[in-house]
C-alpha cells in the first residue's frame, strides 16, 4: 500500500502513479509491449514520463481509450480492439503486459481471460495497477514480482558463461533520470571486479528474466523498486539478496562494492579499489586548481530530493566527498526500509515537499543554496525569488536542462561527472551574482 | 510503405479528463483551495502540466505573474473503493479549511469516485454550510463520459454564480474570458497588445487567474472578449459569455476570433466597433499589415517557390486546414499536396478532406503515397510527428492568434528554410 502523505503536500509531489511505474518494468524488457486498458489522458502521462528514456515508446505502447460507457459494460470490446491494433505494430512482442487503470481495475473485468482467449503467440502479464496502489514504485514493484512469478517458473537455468561469480541485479531502471548511463556503470564496475551479471531485472530480455534463478545472489539497487523482487525470489527459489544502496562517489563506490563482495566474494576487487583511487586523484587535482580561481566549493544548505535511494545515496556522496555543506537535508520520494545515510541534518518524510523547500529557502537571503532535485523542486526555489540557487538535476521531471551524452552519476565515473556538474553549478552562481555586484558598483561609483 | 505517425490516438472516446478543467479553472485564483477528490498519483498529471507550463513560458521569455493556488488529493485508496470516499473528503474539506484559511474550496472529482459512487455534492453542501465558507463542486467525474471542457466549464459557472455582482461599468474596460495558456500565454499577450493599442483597458483573465474579491467587481467591465478557436470547443465558453451579458451587462464579444488575418481583421473591426474606435481600429490594422509585409519582404527570397507538404490528423476542432493553407499563400511556397493521416474516423475524414478541397486545389492523398511525397518535400507542415526522415514544423494545438500569431508561424517556416541541416527534426512553434 502506498504510503499516506499529508494532504497539504501532495500538490508539490511529482510522483507519478503506478500505471507510469508498472509500464516503466515492463517497458526495460527488450521487445514487451504494453497495452494500458485505461483513459487516454492516463495513457498519455504515462507515456509522456516512459517517453523522457525512450523516445519511440508510442510504438510498442498502446491504449484501449474505453469511454464511460465501457465502466458500466466492460471494457472487453476496446480491449480486444486494441490488442489487434498493438499486435499488427511492428513485429510479435516478446512479451505483452496489460496494465488496468483504477477505474477500470474496479469494474472487474476479467482481462486475464480476456487476453487469453486471444491467438497472442506471446507470453503476457495482466494486473491491476491505477494510483489506488500508488505511485511509481508502487507500480514498477509490483509489475516486477508478478512478472517474475509468470516468467521465472520452472525454467531450467542456462548453461554458466563462465565460472566468475554470478549475480541479478534487482530495481534498475532506464526510466529514473540518466538510468541508462547509470546502470551501464554500474554493470561495468561489477565486470571490473570479476562478476558476471545474469540479470537486470529492469532492463533485460524475457529470456534472461527467465534464468534470473540461476544467479548466486540478488542485488537490490533501488530499494523501493527492487526490495519486493528480492523477497519474492528468496522466498520461491531461496535466493539470498543484499540491499546495499547505490554507489555514488569514488569512496562511496568502493565500498557499495565491498558490501556486494562480502555477500559474494568477487576475484578482483583490488582493479575497481586501484581505479577508484586513481580517479579521487586526479578530481582531487582538478579540484585544487577550481578552488585556488573560485574558492572553496561550499554551500550553506543543501536539499537532496529524488526517489528514495537516490537521494539517501547521493547525499552521503555529497556531503562526504563531494562538496562541504553547512547543512544537509533528504527528500526522498517514498519510505524506505533502510537508511543509506547517516551525515544528514534532517531527513523529511517522504512527501514533505512544502516543508523541506520551506526550510530550504527560509533566511536563504546571501546564503549560497545548492539544489539536487527535478524541475519539481527548483520551479519552486524560482517562485520564492530564489534565482541565485545552484541547481544540478538528478531526477525526473527535468525541464531545464538536457543530457545527451550518456555519463553516468552513479560509480567512478559518474563521481567526475557529478563534481564537473556541481563546479560549473558553482560557478555559474558565482558569476550571476559577481555580475550583479559589479552593476551595483558601476551604478554607486558612476 | 504507408507513413507513420509517432503516436496512434483515436479521438471517437473521451479523450481527457474532467479534473484537470476543473483545476485550471481556479489554478492562479489567489484565496482559493482545490482538493482533488482522487488516488494521490492523480494530482501529479496537474503538476505535469504546471511545470511544462512554467518553462514554456520561461522559454518564451514570459514569466508567471501569479502563484498557483493549493492542491489537496484525498488520497482515494483501495479501502475506499469499498465504504465510500466521502468521510475522506470532509476530513480533507476540513483540514483544507483550518489549514490555508481559504475564500473557497473547489473540489475536482476523478473517475474513481465516479465508479464508486460517492456523493460529493451531499457532502460539498454539508460542509459548506459547516465550514461557513463556499465549497464548490461539480458533476463531472474524470472521464466518464465527460472532458477536459466539462470540468472547466462546471466550475466556471459556479464561480460566476457564486462570486460575481453586478457593478457600475467602467468605461473602456474588458475582461478576458478563458484560458488558451494562461495571462502570460501568447494568446492573452497578443489580445491584450491589440486591445491596449486601442486604448482599453483589461480588468482581468477569468476563470483562473482572478481571486475572489476581484471576480466580485469583474462585472464592471463593459465587454467580454473570448479566448476562443475552433470548432465546437469553445461553445461552452460562449454560453459563458452570454450568461455574463444576461445576468451583469458584460457584452459578450465573441463572434470572431482573431485565429487567422481575416478573422483577427474582422475581430479587431468587431471591438473597435462595439467602443466607438473605428478610425483607431482601421489605423492599428493599417499599422500590423504594413508591418506583416515588411517580414514577409524578409522571408519571401528564401520560401518563394519551396516545396512542402501539409499532412493533417487533428480533428476540425481543434484546427482549421485554411489557416495554414493562407500561411502556405502567403509565403509563396509550392505545396505539393494534402496527406490525410491514418488518424480519421470515416466520418470525420470526409469533412475534413470537404474543408481542403473547399481550401485548395492541391492533390489529396492518404498515407500510402506520403513517403514519396516527403522525400521530394523540404519542409513538411503536419499536425503529427511523422516517423520519416523529413524537416517537419508542428502545426500548434492552440491556434497562434492575431498578427503576432501569423507572424511566429511565418517566422518559424522562414527559419526551417533557411536551415542547411540534413536529416529530419521537428521544430515546435
Amino acid at each position: 500500500m502506498s504510503e499516506k502523505v499529508p494532504w497539504s503536500e501532495v500538490c508539490r509531489r511529482p510522483d507519478t502513479c503506478a500505471l507510469t511505474g508498472a509500464a516503466a518494468f515492463a517497458a526495460g524488457i527488450v521487445g514487451a509491449k504494453i497495452l494500458v486498458n485505461g483513459p487516454l489522458w492516463c495513457y498519455f502521462y504515462a507515456l509522456r514520463y516512459l517517453e523522457r528514456s525512450e523516445y519511440h515508446m508510442a510504438q510498442r505502447m498502446q491504449n484501449s481509450q474505453p469511454d464511460g460507457t465501457s465502466i458500466v459494460y466492460g471494457t472487453e470490446k476496446c480491449l480486444v480492439a486494441a490488442l489487434e491494433r498493438l499486435q499488427k505494430s511492428g513485429g510479435p512482442a516478446e512479451l505483452l503486459f496489460v496494465e488496468n487503470s483504477c477505474s477500470v481495475s474496479l469494474i472487474g473485468d476479467d482481462t486475464e481471460g480476456i487476453v487469453g482467449s486471444l491467438d497472442l503467440n506471446c507470453p503476457f502479464v495482466t494486473m491491476d495497477c491505477g494510483g489506488l496502489i500508488g505511485g511509481f514504485a508502487e507500480g514498477w514493484s509490483r509489475a516486477a514480482v508478478r512478472t517474475l512469478s509468470k516468467l521465472s517458473s520452472a525454467a531450467p537455468a542456462p548453461e554458466r558463461k563462465s565460472c566468475r561469480p554470478r549475480l541479478n541485479l534487482l530495481g534498475l531502471t532506464d526510466f529514473y533520470f540518466n538510468g541508462r548511463a547509470d546502470r551501464e556503470e554500474l554493470v561495468r564496475l561489477l565486470e571490473l571486479a570479476g562478476y558476471e551479471v545474469n540479470c537486470i531485472c529492469g532492463a533485460s530480455t524475457a529470456e534472461e528474466l527467465r534464468s534470473i534463478a540461476s544467479a548466486d545472489l540478488n542485488v537490490v539497487c533501488h530499494e523501493e523498486l527492487g526490495l519486493e523482487a528480492a523477497r519474492y525470489l528468496n522466498k520461491r527459489y531461496g535466493l539470498p539478496y543484499i540491499s546495499p544502496g547505490l554507489p555514488y562517489g569514488c569512496r562511496g563506490s568502493v565500498a557499495w562494492l565491498e558490501k556486494v563482495h562480502y555477500a559474494l566474494p568477487c576475484p578482483h576487487l583490488e582493479r575497481a579499489r586501484a581505479e577508484a583511487e586513481e580517479t579521487e586523484g586526479r578530481l582531487t587535482v582538478w579540484g585544487n586548481e577550481l578552488s585556488s580561481v573560485w574558492g572553496e566549493l561550499w554551500f550553506d544548505k543543501a536539499l537532496v530530493a529524488a526517489p528514495g535511494t537516490t537521494a539517501h545515496c547521493v547525499a552521503q556522496a555529497l556531503r562526504c566527498e563531494w562538496a562541504d555543506l553547512g547543512e544537509l537535508a533528504v527528500l526522498p520520494r517514498q519510505a524506505l526500509q533502510n537508511s543509506y545515510c547517516d551525515c544528514a541534518d534532517k531527513s523529511h518524510s517522504a512527501g514533505e515537499e512544502e516543508a523541506a523547500l520551506q526550510d530550504l529557502c527560509s533566511s536563504a537571503e546571501g546564503q549560497c543554496l545548492l539544489l539536487l532535485g527535478s524541475s519539481n523542486e527548483s520551479m519552486e526555489l524560482r517562485r520564492a525569488g530564489l534565482f541565485d540557487s545552484a541547481v544540478c538535476n538528478i531526477a525526473h521531471p527535468v525541464s531545464d536542462e538536457v543530457l545527451l551524452i550518456g555519463e553516468p552519476f552513479m560509480g567512478l565515473r559518474g563521481s567526475a561527472h557529478m563534481q564537473q556538474r556541481l563546479w560549473n553549478a558553482y560557478i555559474r552562481r558565482t558569476l550571476a551574482c559577481g555580475g550583479r555586484a559589479e552593476e551595483n558598483f558601476r551604478k554607486n561609483f558612476r | 510503405m504507408a507513413l507513420q505517425t509517432k503516436r496512434y490516438i483515436n479521438w471517437r472516446n473521451s479523450c481527457s479528463c474532467s479534473m484537470t478543467g476543473v483545476w485550471e479553472a481556479v489554478a492562479f485564483a489567489e484565496g482559493a483551495v482545490l482538493i482533488f477528490h482522487s488516488p494521490r498519483a492523480c494530482a501529479h498529471v496537474a503538476r505535469t502540466m504546471e511545470i511544462y507550463s512554467h518553462y514554456r513560458t520561461l522559454g518564451d521569455l514570459r514569466p508567471e505573474t501569479l502563484r498557483p493556488i493549493p492542491v489537496l488529493s484525498t488520497q482515494l485508496t483501495e479501502k475506499h473503493t469499498i465504504f465510500g470516499g466521502g468521510e475522506q473528503l470532509a476530513a480533507c474539506l476540513r483540514y483544507a479549511a483550518e489549514k490555508y484559511k481559504p475564500r473557497c474550496i473547489a473540489v475536482a472529482n476523478s473517475c474513481v469516485s465516479g465508479v464508486i459512487g460517492d456523493d460529493v455534492e451531499a457532502v460539498g453542501a454539508e460542509l459548506e454550510e459547516e465550514l461557513g465558507l463556499p465549497v464548490l463542486t461539480v458533476n463531472c467525474y474524470g472521464f466518464l463520459n465527460t472532458e477536459y471542457y466539462d470540468g472547466y466549464y462546471a466550475m466556471t459557472e459556479q464561480l460566476i454564480r457564486r462570486f460575481f455582482q453586478k457593478q457600475p461599468k467602467e468605461m473602456g474596460t474588458v475582461l478576458l474570458l478563458g484560458d488558451c495558456g494562461g495571462p502570460w500565454g501568447l494568446y492573452a499577450g497578443e489580445v491584450r497588445r491589440l486591445l491596449q493599442a486601442l486604448g482599453l483597458k483589461i480588468v482581468g483573465q477569468f476563470p483562473g487567474y482572478m481571486a475572489a474579491d476581484e471576480m466580485a467587481r469583474a462585472a464592471r467591465a463593459e465587454a467580454a472578449v473570448i479566448l476562443g478557436g475552433r470548432g465546437d470547443l469553445y461553445e461552452g465558453l460562449r454560453k459563458i459569455a452570454q450568461q455574463l451579458e444576461r445576468d451583469y451587462a458584460v457584452k459578450a464579444l465573441g463572434a470572431f476570433y482573431p485565429v487567422d488575418l481575416q478573422q483577427t481583421k474582422q475581430w479587431l473591426l468587431s471591438v473597435a466597433g462595439f467602443f466607438d474606435k473605428e478610425e483607431e481600429g482601421r489605423r492599428l490594422i493599417a499599422a500590423e499589415e504594413e508591418n506583416l509585409q515588411r517580414a514577409l519582404g524578409r522571408f519571401l527570397p528564401v520560401t518563394e517557390g519551396q516545396k512542402v507538404l501539409l499532412c493533417l490528423g487533428r480533428q476540425l476542432d481543434y484546427f482549421d486546414p485554411a489557416t495554414t493553407l493562407e500561411l502556405i499563400e502567403l509565403l509563396h511556397l509550392d505545396l505539393l499536396g494534402v496527406v490525410l493521416l491514418d488518424a480519421y474516423e470515416p466520418a470525420e475524414r470526409r469533412e475534413v478532406l470537404a474543408k481542403v478541397r473547399a481550401a485548395t486545389d492541391a492533390p489529396v492523398h492518404d498515407t500510402t503515397a506520403a513517403e514519396g511525397l516527403c522525400a521530394q518535400a523540404r519542409l513538411v507542415l503536419t499536425t503529427h510527428e511523422l516517423q520519416y526522415p523529413v524537416p517537419q514544423l508542428f502545426l500548434p494545438m492552440i491556434p497562434e492568434v492575431g498578427y503576432s500569431g501569423t507572424l511566429r508561424l511565418l517566422r518559424a517556416v522562414y527559419r526551417r528554410l533557411c536551415s542547411r541541416k540534413e536529416g529530419g527534426g521537428l521544430t515546435y512553434v
